[in-house]
């Protein structure tokens, strides 16, 4: 009878093992699976807004057609009549579209309407040598496109379109913030911890001072985006002369929700520094501040470099805060006194409204949990230097 | 004179480590063996095979016999030997529940739910350890807040709550003061009657005080092993001697 | 080369220290003064609904305080706003997150402690790490496309119409998946915790390894455990993002049905947020008032339970 009781709670522990597991495993297949197909050079590279073109090619004289030849480039419809290789292709934002996958070098597309090779045409009103109207659109594909093309001898109107679900301007905007937040708050947290254990009492005050910062890390972020909001963007508006958020607002936001993990950490590795040391500097006739500066704070690197990362790990996932202290528009031009959003606004941007699109989202968030685990990498290669030099 | 454990060529390693060497042993049912001897020569380590605490180290190897009431101790379930062959450990460690609580756990373990069977076996096991009186009014409180010398005696009852037929005591009083120790030796005396008990102790002078045969140990081996009286005052090797009358050790 | 230290170099050192002391002095003091602006701050704009008066269309109006915490409707123009139900809302959702996500932590801490092999112990450490470390953005995403799909599958075989899978259910997986890495590491500690000496005593008694765990073992840890619990309550307390993405909006309530929309604290906070001034947007500062007194609150009271309980 107790065997089975026995067994039956054991089992209720590895089930209950198992459902962490099976959550991780099936988060990671969604995001991958979903993101994979967007994850290339040019997401991080191309700007997230479409640049529209509208060109037409009409002038007969200045452009020649023939016999371009063909690249033979599998896949691609080709259209020796003008030169132009296209692709059937399904962009970021899940439509259909068509891409340019070749420019003969003298084609017309090039020379006249000046467009390149990963443009993607969304609509072309064409006329053959009897003057009949010809119509090729994106969604029904680009070999019914080729065909009409072979046929056609002006284009009257081209809609063509490059870029366009690119992460370069969040990208840029979130490294942006992390300099800019570590810059300032890594002295005033490093400052506090040095205070905290090599210079204060260790009295009433001080632990009040502590609790006070320890209370701090209780607070959810989105109360740190509505400080933010009303404190730091105002402030910033007269400073540096922005206008509502801007990536300044929500690196101050950042810092104040940051401060007690670096002032955590960094006083932990100064208490791992043996007194000794100390007592060596000052029986050296060195001053409390010299001990501080030569001898004590090159001991705590480790702890400043975890601290650093702990940061940069927290400032990728943040996203209520940065909503209310930047805001949610998304850029390609990235400045410091402007609105941008981070990699996880930028996530959170393109889930909200009526057409939420998956796979961008997705692509990004592989993105994020890439760092993020490098930096839980980091974090614990280093927690583990430390251990072993302790150690010997 | 019946004999409860039979030790016949007891070796004992940890890894490369040779622990016990050869050893062969008897001890006899209710009486009191003491195993004397300076420290890590593996008079806890040779208590922890009776009840087979050793199990519980990974890098422990055991060869040859223990037997228990006629028995291969490897034929009996370890949990079951504990219900028979209990133990009481060198730091009073009660379990953070109350004073009934934590002598009732190992009849409840066993299945006892009964609320008459078990107030009945609570009261009476502390009143064999002679704890009863001090604590009667408080059976419902922490066991925490009790004195060390009372949590020992706790630790006793919870043990003879389980009605063992032996009980193994790994130095029991060295964590407590004189006066306590010496009210848990005139326990140990009382509850000769019914129980068989294996005293691993320091401290020589409470061997010779409560102990009916003793056991010298030296580096893993079994040195002497006899009346208690017999060993201190004619010791027949010159090492027992030479321990004995503090010459090292 | 004593006499190369000059003779007032003693004083300068003091003096610089004096006034390095005075300027790290001043800046810790900065940090710990953070949580008074913060309170502050909100207080004072979130107070302003109700005190000044916003001019909407023709008329100036106030916002009723009373109505506003005992309000079953989030909000009718032009200046009724209630908050009582999302609050019963909040504590409802954070109550049954709590309670799926308790048991299956403890448990698993039981078990990657005391009960598996060292190297699946390990592993299962690491995959709760890397859950923990997990921004609340993606764990939005994954409910959105998973837990929603899930919940409105699982509507369709009791008959039920979802909102497309977001609702109170979803919201309550999504924040117990959340808080569970950190019940789960803080109990992982607390368990290893339990002294050696306690574990040996109830083996030696004849109780079975599964008797010690479960009886001695997580008694012993109990009140590690339990601030485990108190840090997983207020992080859910707290969570704006992901529950944003998957509790629906809902404009009046409160509502326990599992699949019926929800609303909370923070969601309201986040979610329609169009304008940067004007009474919609004072209003989730008071907003943001009631969500720092009630995670203050729950923590309070929690902490004096375990307090209770640790006698």
């Amino acid at each position: 009878m107790r065997k089975i009781k026995d067994l039956f709670l054991n089992v209720i522990t590895y089930v209950s093992s198992s459902f962490g597991c099976l959550v991780l495993i099936i988060l990671l297949l969604f995001v991958f699976k979903n993101g994979i197909r967007l994850l290339d050079w040019s997401l991080i590279t191309s700007d997230y807004h479409q640049k529209t073109y509208q060109v037409n090619i009409t002038d007969t004289k200045n452009y020649h057609l023939g016999d371009y030849s063909d690249p033979q480039l599998d896949g691609v419809y080709y259209s020796s009549v003008w030169g132009i290789g296209l692709q059937d292709d399904i962009d970021r934002n899940n439509e259909k579209i068509v891409t340019i996958r070749y420019l003969a070098p003298l084609s017309p597309f090039a020379t006249i309407a000046k467009l390149e090779v990963g443009y993607q045409i969304s609509k072309m009103t064409m006329a053959d040598e009897m003057g009949n109207n010809l119509l090729a659109l994106a969604k029904n594909g680009a070999e019914p496109m080729v065909a009409d093309l072979d046929e056609a001898k002006i284009i009257t109107d081209i809609i063509a379109t490059s870029g366009g679900g690119g992460i370069r301007g969040s990208l840029l905007t979130t490294l942006y913030l992390i300099v800019l937040t570590l810059v300032i708050a890594l002295p005033l947290g490093i400052c506090a911890a040095i205070y905290l254990h090599e210079f204060a009492k260790q009295n009433q005050f001080t632990h009040i001072i502590r609790t006070m910062i320890d209370i701090t890390t209780g607070i959810p972020s989105i109360i740190f985006g509505l400080v933010g909001a009303i404190v730091f963007i105002p402030m910033m508006n007269k400073t540096i002369q922005s206008s509502g958020g801007s990536i300044a607002s929500g690196a101050l936001t950042l810092t104040i929700i940051l401060l007690p993990t670096i002032i955590k950490t960094t006083e932990e590795s100064l208490k791992a520094i043996p007194n000794s040391y100390r007592m060596a500097s000052l029986a050296l006739g060195a001053s409390k501040s010299q001990t501080t500066f030569k001898v004590i704070l090159p001991n705590a690197v480790f702890g400043i470099l975890t601290a650093t990362l702990l940061s940069i790990g927290r400032i990728i996932g943040e996203s209520a805060a940065l909503i209310y202290a930047v805001g949610t528009a998304i850029k390609d031009s990235v400045a410091i006194n402007e609105k941008s959003t981070s990699l996880a606004v930028h996530i959170w941007s393109l889930m909200g409204g009526e057409n939420p699109n998956y796979e961008l989202s997705c692509a990004i968030s592989i993105i994020i949990l890439l760092i993020v685990g490098l930096v839980s990498l980091g974090v614990k290669l280093i927690s583990r230097t430390i251990n072993k030099t302790e150690v010997k | 004179m019946e004999t409860i454990f039979t030790i016949s060529d007891l070796n004992l390693r940890y890894d490369q480590n040779q622990v016990l060497h050869s050893i062969d042993l008897n001890i006899y049912k209710n009486k009191i063996t003491a195993f004397i001897g300076p420290s890590g020569c593996g008079k806890s380590t040779l208590l922890r095979c009776f009840n087979r605490m050793n199990d519980l180290i990974d890098n422990c190897y055991i060869d040859g016999n223990i037997e228990f009431a006629n028995k291969n101790l490897n034929e009996i379930n370890p949990i079951e030997l504990r219900t028979k062959v209990g133990m009481v450990f060198q730091t009073p460690n009660p379990f953070p529940m109350s004073i009934f609580e934590n002598v009732a756990y190992g009849p409840k373990c066993q299945g006892i739910r009964n609320k008459a069977t078990l107030n009945r076996i609570v009261i009476d096991s502390l009143k064999k350890a002679s704890l009863y009186e001090e604590v009667k009014d408080r059976l419902h409180e922490s066991a925490l807040g009790l004195s060390g010398g009372q949590q020992q005696r706790l630790c006793i009852a919870r043990c003879l709550a389980m009605s063992p037929e032996v009980i193994l005591m790994d130095e029991p009083t060295s964590a407590l003061d004189p006066i306590a120790t010496l009210k848990i030796e005139e326990l140990i005396s009382t509850l000769k009657k019914d129980f068989s008990i294996i005293i691993v102790t320091h401290n020589m002078q409470q061997a010779a005080r409560i102990s009916d045969y003793t056991a010298f140990f030296l580096l893993g081996e079994i040195i002497e092993y006899g009346k208690t009286v017999d060993i201190f005052k004619n010791p027949k090797n010159k090492k027992t001697e030479d321990y004995i009358t503090g010459r090292f050790g | 080369m004593v006499r190369h230290i000059r003779k007032n170099g003693h004083q300068q050192k003091t003096r610089i220290d004096k006034i390095i002391k005075g300027v790290l002095f001043t800046v810790t003091l900065f940090c710990a003064s953070i949580i008074l602006f913060i309170v502050m701050f909100i207080f004072i704009h979130g107070i302003k609904p109700f005190v000044n008066s916003y001019q909407v269309g023709e008329y100036w109006y106030r916002v009723n305080f009373w109505r506003f915490m005992t309000g079953t409707v989030w909000f009718q123009a032009p200046n009724v706003y209630g908050i009582g139900f999302i609050i019963i809302n909040t504590l409802y959702v954070v109550g049954l997150a709590l309670a799926i996500a308790a048991p299956v932590s403890i448990m698993t801490a039981l078990f990657v402690s005391r009960i598996a092999p060292h190297l699946v112990g390990k592993v299962i450490t690491t995959v709760i790490e890397l859950l923990a470390a997990i921004p609340s953005i993606i764990y939005g995403l994954f409910g959105m496309g998973i837990v929603t799909k899930f919940v409105k599958n699982l509507a369709k075989i009791f008959n039920y119409q979802s909102a497309g899978g977001l609702s109170t259910l979803s919201t309550v997986i999504v924040l117990a998946i959340m808080i569970i890495p950190t019940i789960t590491m803080i109990s992982i500690a607390s368990i290893k915790a339990v002294k050696r000496d306690m574990i040996d005593a109830s083996l030696a008694l004849g109780a079975s390894p599964t008797q010690t765990n479960f009886k001695v073992v997580l008694k012993s840890a109990q009140s590690g455990i339990f601030s485990g619990i108190i840090l997983g309550v207020g992080r859910a307390l707290g969570e704006a993002t992901a529950v944003s993405m998957v509790a629906g909006n809902r404009g009046s309530g409160p509502t326990f049905n599992l699949f019926d929309i929800t609303r909370t604290l923070t969601s309201t906070m986040l979610l329609g947020l169009k304008e940067t001034a004007g009474l919609d947007y004072d209003i989730r500062f008071s907003v943001g008032i009631i969500l720092i007194c009630l995670i203050f609150g729950v923590n309070f009271l929690l902490n004096m339970v375990k307090r209770r309980l640790s006698r």
